[in-house]
């Protein structure tokens, strides 16, 4: 993204490693860390992008990870924590950024202007046909 | 609101060779135009003659000539073959011209196609086959006179204009549903058996386009079956109802699967329908 000029906040769960990654960009950069599976991170994620740059056009709903088990042996922290991270997460970050884009889509509605922002959530051919554990 | 002009996108198909059926008008003459533009020679093939039974007209000789001419305007070479695809000597014919004139195929756009609305009990075998042969049939024949080729050369794309009735039913359109739909089969097939030989083989589904497919069929009578469409599953295009895509849009989805940046892309169906699926 920065490659092809864009400006890009980044966020990690790790705060030092969001803070090594902004300076390696050879854009703009700002930095939101911390875990977006806390209450009002997401929100305070949206806040911040907007802050920094005063608008969004392209969100990548990317934070992920694995904590795989065979059914039987999985418990319910870890089938919550799938959940949270990966379906949760991108619908609390769409919810935060929707009103900022309805405003904004508005104004350049009355202008004549049209802007498509996008939402992308990145998913796994797991999603698709499944794994085992 | 007016159609999305495209402001951020460039691709370089220089010294690359793309070969077109059904490239008489429509999406196959933008695809041939959108790869000139991208630097590319092009093969572009049409039946140049009516079908009796398809209900409206195709392209014409004519047509052909006039997407070679615009092709050549660009400063980019352009063959020009007329090619019944449903007819395995002519395809063989094709693509023997095309590797004779370029020595390569680089890209393969299976493009041509034909429809026409009947009820079932209605359809004749003869109308069926027309839809099937062309459609389903094209692109068999087209894949495999092409594939050696591209092997030959270290690897290819090949790609096929599907539907949106690829992926759903739609009225009185047994044929060309199982046609679309058949070719999402066709692809997964050739994906498999071709990618050892570094052949990505992926299917571009569009909606509702504004080209002489629907301009056709509403001459031939059947102006209410889109309306009927839309009845049954909501608008062809939810970004604005009253439009339909221009073809580019669909050109811009061939030429990022047939680049580089779509190199692990295959096997793929990949709707451009303005949401018309999702419903």
């Amino acid at each position: 993204m920065a490659a092809a000029g864009a400006k890009v906040l980044i966020n990690d769960v790790d705060a030092d490693v969001a803070e090594q990654t902004a300076p390696e960009i050879d854009a703009a950069t700002a930095v939101y860390a911390g875990d977006l599976t806390k209450e009002g991170a997401c929100d305070n994620l949206a806040a911040a992008a907007v802050d920094a740059f005063g608008t969004v056009d392209i969100c990548l709903n990317n934070a992920g990870y694995t904590w795989d088990g065979v059914a039987h042996r999985t418990t319910d922290e870890q089938f919550q924590a799938m959940l949270d991270i990966h379906t949760i997460v991108p619908f609390r970050v769409a919810r935060a950024l929707a009103p900022h884009w309805r405003e904004a889509a508005k104004k350049e509605g009355e202008e004549g202007v049209e802007v498509f922002r996008k939402l992308i959530n990145t998913s796994s051919t797991t999603g698709m046909f499944g794994n085992p554990g | 609101m007016a159609a999305r002009p495209v402001r951020n996108v460039r691709y370089d198909f220089t010294h690359q060779v793309v070969l077109v059926t059904g490239a008489g008008r429509g999406q196959g003459r933008a695809h041939a135009l959108g790869f000139a533009a991208a630097g590319a020679d092009v093969v572009v093939s049409d039946r140049g003659s009516d079908n009796p039974d398809v209900p409206y007209a195709l392209a014409s000789a004519a047509d052909l000539e006039e997407t070679a001419r615009l092709v050549r305007k660009m400063g980019r070479r352009c063959l020009a073959v007329d090619c019944d695809v449903a007819a395995e000597d002519q395809v063989e014919a094709l693509v023997a011209k095309a590797v004779e004139e370029f020595s390569r195929i680089d890209v393969l756009i299976n493009n041509a196609g034909v429809i026409s609305v009947h009820e079932v009990g209605e359809m004749s075998h003869a109308a069926w086959s027309a839809v099937l042969d062309t459609n389903l049939g094209g692109a068999f024949l087209c894949s495999k006179h092409v594939a050696p080729a591209m092997a030959a050369a270290g690897g290819g794309k090949i790609l096929l204009t599907g539907s949106v009735e690829s992926l759903v039913g739609l009225p009185r359109n047994t044929h060309y549903v199982a046609a679309k739909h058949g070719m999402v089969g066709l692809i997964r097939a050739l994906a498999l058996e071709l990618a050892p030989q570094n052949i990505n083989v992926n299917i571009v589904c569009p909606g509702g386009v504004d080209t002489g497919m629907p301009a056709g069929l509403a001459a031939s009578g059947q102006e209410d079956w889109f309306e009927e469409c839309t009845n049954l599953t909501g608008p062809w295009n939810l970004f604005d109802p009253t439009i339909m895509m221009g073809s580019e849009e669909i050109t811009h989805a061939m030429l990022w699967l047939a680049s580089d940046a779509a190199a692990y892309v295959t096997g793929v169906v990949l709707p451009v329908d303005a949401g018309f699926t999702i419903k």
